[in-house]
């Protein structure tokens, strides 16, 4: 059975660690893969660099992806895998401490299926991954394109 | 004016300067020969008189000699010695008239020869008459009339009218000449004088109208240069108008460059506050939440306590972070001016508030109608934070009672928000709109000061003005004005 992988574009290790245990308590069992900046993600993804041994058609479940990252940013992550055959499909939720504007109309004009900030207060930071698990995870059809895990 | 045309000017009144003294000059000097020539046509008018005196004298003396003749004829045919009688007294007559033509014409040496020649006749004839009469007896006819005495005074006599006669023609010569002279030298006279006054008019002319012409130029010029001058000083108003004109649109764009500059620096600053700050906040919350339930077997009340307070802290301060950036927002965001209606959003923002306290019991009066020109999502946050206020400041209040309505006054719409709430004193009523600036303990009314700074930048944006009235524990107003209510329509 292949394993339903969560891709966490992080590069805060304290979000990390928060986002873990949100998930962890909201019993969401996926792996989770982190990539610590924008050229992790995308060698995860595209199976290149320390990933180069990846089997990619295998990919992720959902993406949580962090907008401001070290080398490459999280547009621009989002603008590469939109533009790749193999995972222009794949579900993208930007999390992110911004709720600039501009931030937002540019997450949703390259692509990004959800836009969520961070909350501060923990308690609604558990509650806001626990929506996203329930629809990304269970209630959101994937498109039929894209392998299903498990097939 | 140029050098080139200052010369020219200077070389022209030289000119007519000149002009000038030759006129005088030439005016001077035709009086002067005029002068001459008239002195000079005197002097030929006298000589002419001078002439004609001694033709007169001549003429006389040519009558007395052709008497004397006549005599000699008469005592020829007679014999009468009478006649010689007279021929004698003509001759003495004679005489005088020779020393007249004498001192007369003693200016001519040709004419004194002949007066000589004249008195050498005149003394032979007197001499022969005088012989004749001596020798001859009276009345002796025959002998008498033939002797050769008186055959030779005869002579005499025809001699003396030939003088006369040669001397007569030389004096009318002279006469003529001298009037020929005369008339010349008047002509001379007259014609200098002709000559002299047109070249004098003629230049009088000349340089009267150059005077004119000069005058009539000089002013031109002065009008010209009058002119040029209001002309250069209207240009010189004019170039400073639009050299202020470019300074103020120069420093109007470097303005609005550096306005530009400092939003896109302040765009920088809030995304950093958003992101940047908000990050170690939530780890904060995160980790002490984290504390709190996996180790609250071995935390005691006391350190459950604090992390709460850390935790309320930490809340605190997301808060405020969010504030600032609405009041940042409130300033670099887009103005859309519509019709907003306030009554409308007045009630939304209250009923929201009762939702949050359903418990409370709040009398709100809320105006029907009220519309105002603005940017409806900053009027919300207006009337959000001046609601909110009234709505946090009465919850100590037993009948607590807010108010939104608008009145005219100065013929420009002023809205207000009244409740009976704890107010302020009034002393601080102008801390009230700076940002953190709080009158009231957060223990007792709970907020991060930001709202009212936020409230005024939004008023200010739309032309407007906002002021508080208040005293404390008697409730607070807040009103405020938005320019389109006075000036129309934008």
């Amino acid at each position: 059975m292949r394993e339903r992988v969560i891709l966490l574009v992080e590069d805060n290790a304290d979000d990390e660690a928060l986002t873990m245990r949100a998930l962890k308590k909201n019993n969401i069992s996926n792996t989770i893969v982190v990539a610590r900046d924008g050229v992790e993600a995308l060698d995860y993804l595209f199976g290149t660099g320390e990933y180069a041994e990846r089997d990619t058609s295998v990919q992720p479940e959902l993406i949580l992806l962090d907008l401001k990252l070290p080398k490459v940013d999280g547009f621009e992550v989002l603008k590469k895998l939109r533009a790749d055959e193999r995972t222009k499909l794949l579900a993208v939720v930007i999390l992110t401490s911004s709720k600039e504007e501009q931030d937002i109309v540019n997450g949703y004009g390259l692509g990004a299926n959800s836009y969520v900030r961070k909350p501060v207060d923990f308690q609604h930071f558990v509650d806001a991954v626990r929506q996203l698990g329930l629809y990304w995870l269970v209630l959101n059809e994937r498109p039929p394109a894209c392998p299903r895990n498990g097939r | 004016m140029s050098e080139e045309r200052l010369a020219k000017r200077n070389s022209t009144d030289r000119l007519l300067w000149a002009g000038f003294a030759l006129a005088i000059i030439a005016a001077v000097a035709i009086g002067w020969n005029a002068d001459k020539d008239a002195n000079e046509a005197y002097a030929w008018s006298n000589w002419i008189t001078h002439t004609q005196n001694v033709l007169g004298v001549l003429e006389d003396a040519r009558g007395n000699s052709l008497a004397a003749l006549a005599a000699i004829q008469n005592y020829y045919q007679s014999g009468d010695l009478r006649n010689l009688d007279s021929v004698s007294n003509l001759v003495s007559k004679l005489k005088l008239q020779s020393a007249v033509l004498r001192s007369l014409t003693v200016d001519n040496a040709s004419q004194q020869n002949r007066v000589d020649q004249f008195d050498r006749m005149g003394r032979r004839m007197a001499a022969l008459s005088e012989n004749i009469i001596r020798s001859a007896p009276a009345f002796s006819q025959q002998q008498s009339i033939r002797t050769p005495e008186a055959a030779e005074l005869n002579t005499a006599v025809d001699q003396l009218l030939q003088q006369l006669h040669q001397m007569n023609a030389t004096e009318v010569q002279l006469l003529r000449e001298r009037t020929a002279r005369a008339r010349t030298t008047s002509r001379q006279s007259l014609t200098l004088l002709g000559i002299g006054g047109s070249m004098v008019i003629a230049w009088l002319l000349i340089v009267g109208g150059y005077a004119l012409l000069t005058t009539r130029r000089l002013i031109d010029t002065a009008k010209a240069l009058a002119f040029s001058q209001a002309e250069l000083a209207r240009a010189t108003e004019r170039k400073r108008y639009e050299d202020d004109l470019r300074a103020l649109n120069e420093s109007e764009r470097r303005h609005a460059a550096q306005l530009e500059v400092v939003n896109k620096e302040l765009e920088a600053f809030s995304y950093s506050v958003s992101h940047d700050l908000r990050a170690p906040l939530r780890s904060i919350d995160g980790f002490s939440s984290a504390l709190m339930e996996d180790y609250a077997d071995r935390l005691d009340e006391q350190a459950n306590s604090y992390l709460k307070r850390i935790r309320a802290a930490t809340g605190h301060m997301a808060q405020l972070i969010d504030d600032l950036l609405e009041l940042a927002l409130v300033t670099r965001s887009e103005m859309r001016t519509e019709a907003v209606d306030l009554s409308a959003l007045a009630n939304g923002i209250l009923a929201e508030c009762q939702k949050g306290e359903p418990l409370r019991k709040v009398e709100c009066v809320v105006q029907d109608h009220l519309v105002g020109q603005g940017d409806s999502h900053l009027l919300r946050s207006v009337l959000e934070n001046l609601l909110g206020n009234a709505w946090k400041f009465t919850s100590k209040q037993q009948q607590a009672k807010i108010e939104f309505a608008a009145a005219e006054q100065d013929g420009q719409t002023v809205y207000f928000v009244r409740d009976n709430g704890a107010g302020f004193d009034m002393r601080y009523a102008e801390k009230l709109f700076g940002a953190f600036q709080r009158l009231h303990a957060a223990a007792e009314f709970p907020g991060t000061g930001v709202g009212l700074a936020t409230v005024q930048r939004i008023i200010r944006r739309h032309g407007g003005r906002v002021s508080a009235q208040g005293a404390e524990g008697q409730g607070a107003t807040f009103s405020f004005t938005l320019e389109n209510n006075h000036g129309g329509q934008p």
